[in-house]
């Protein structure tokens, strides 16, 4: 099974390929971005058990987001789709890090 | 983790000098002292090089999380740590743990040299005081005043013969810390996916800068000259450390890479005297590649 880590740098990896792909930036788009540097920070910095439910949960949303924003390169017309999907992983990385802190 | 490796690797390397002064051996060969000056100088660099980069990486991020702040103006200032995931106790622990290193190189070079006594009782002292910084309160008392003691004796115990039993015997044991060294600062300066050092975090906040500042330099006229200026000067800050984020991973990866390399032949060439000349030309040429680009990536 792949990492949080792992699949939350695809997702980030993804978007800037969208941010970079418009010609006018969302400010949505940038947003979920500096979300998802931010918990990429806090979860550099936290020490997080790899084998609870929160984990595993964030991680499957993460999957599903990495997915999603990687269909939407080629069709912009499943980016809202996607950014529901990555709205959602933020959530659960949220609730993931609240529960360490 | 790391405090476990930095105790590891204190203890190590001190403990070793006891044996040394109290045992007397044949001298090296001139390949193996070749191959323990060579190893000695590449691990002083390699620890140089850390010792600077984790102070330079802390406070690169420090900078960039500043220029986050100034230009966006949704962070308030207490919803950032400038300083988070590479606080001023971790980035300590790194430092003291790459000067143990770079003075164990030194030692080792001066152990395979023609060094005077003093040079070597000054190394030793500077090692024994490394390695009470790295362990603080782990390194106990007693220990510390038995080493001191020990480390006193040098002058009038120390010879030639005795320095090339040292040298051996101080390979041989510091392989396991040394090999663990390594993979600590491969951990630190890797920029895999689920990596998450030093490096992964100076990169993030590099993007993470430059995701901001692109929000208010493709704005358009919605921002002022001055407000605009600040922006272009933070996506400039952020795509210079990108850039520098990707090389010195790139090149600490293969110099590290080579490092273990080097520590593994150097244990091998300490067990077995049949090498060729060959052998040590081809081990120079690898030396020599190393120095060149620990020099390139410590500038």
């Amino acid at each position: 099974m792949s990492t949080l880590g792992a699949e939350l740098q695809k997702t980030i990896r993804n978007l800037e390929k969208l941010r970079d792909s418009q010609h006018s930036l969302s400010d949505e788009l940038l947003s979920l971005l500096d979300k998802l540097y931010e918990q990429q920070i806090e979860l550099i910095d936290a020490a997080i058990k790899k084998d609870t439910p929160k984990y595993i949960a964030a991680t499957h949303a993460l999957s599903e987001a990495a997915a999603r924003t990687h269909a939407a390169i080629n069709d912009l017309a499943t980016l809202d789709k996607a950014i529901k999907k990555v709205a959602d992983a933020i959530g659960k990385i949220t609730r993931l890090l609240a529960a360490v802190a | 983790m790391i405090r476990t490796i930095i105790k590891r690797l204190g203890l190590h390397l001190v403990l070793p000098l006891l044996p040394v002064l109290l045992l007397s051996a044949c001298g090296l060969t001139s390949h193996q002292i070749i191959k323990t000056q060579s190893f000695g100088s590449a691990t002083a660099s390699m620890g140089k090089l850390g010792e600077e980069e984790f102070i330079n990486i802390r406070r690169d991020i420090i900078a960039m999380n500043k220029e986050l702040v100034a230009i966006d103006n949704s962070k308030l200032a207490n919803s950032l740590n400038f300083d988070k995931a590479v606080p001023a106790e971790d980035t300590s622990k790194r430092v003291a743990a790459s000067k143990a290193l770079k003075l164990y190189g030194e030692l080792l070079s001066q152990l395979a040299s023609e060094d005077r006594t003093e040079d070597l009782q000054k190394s030793a002292n500077a090692l024994l005081d490394a390695t009470s910084t790295a362990l603080k309160d782990n390194f106990p008392d007693d220990k510390k005043s038995a080493l001191t003691s020990v480390v006193a004796g040098f002058g009038s115990l120390w010879i030639a013969r005795k320095k090339a039993d040292a040298a051996k015997r101080i390979v041989l044991a510091y392989q396991q810390p040394v090999k663990e060294l390594v993979e600590l600062l491969q951990h630190d300066f890797s920029l895999e996916d689920d990596a998450e050092g030093y490096i992964k975090a100076y990169d993030v906040t590099a993007k993470r800068l430059k995701n901001a500042s692109m929000r208010l330099v493709n704005a358009g006229d919605k921002y002022s000259v001055l407000e605009r200026d600040r922006a272009v000067q933070a996506l400039v800050l952020s795509e210079t450390n990108i850039t520098r984020v990707a090389e010195l991973s790139n090149k600490a990866k293969n110099a590290l890479k080579g490092l273990q390399k080097a520590n593994v032949e150097l244990v091998s060439v300490m067990n077995n005297q049949k090498y060729t000349t060959d052998d040590i030309k081809e081990y120079a040429r690898q030396v020599q590649e190393l120095v060149n680009s620990y020099q390139v990536l410590s500038k």
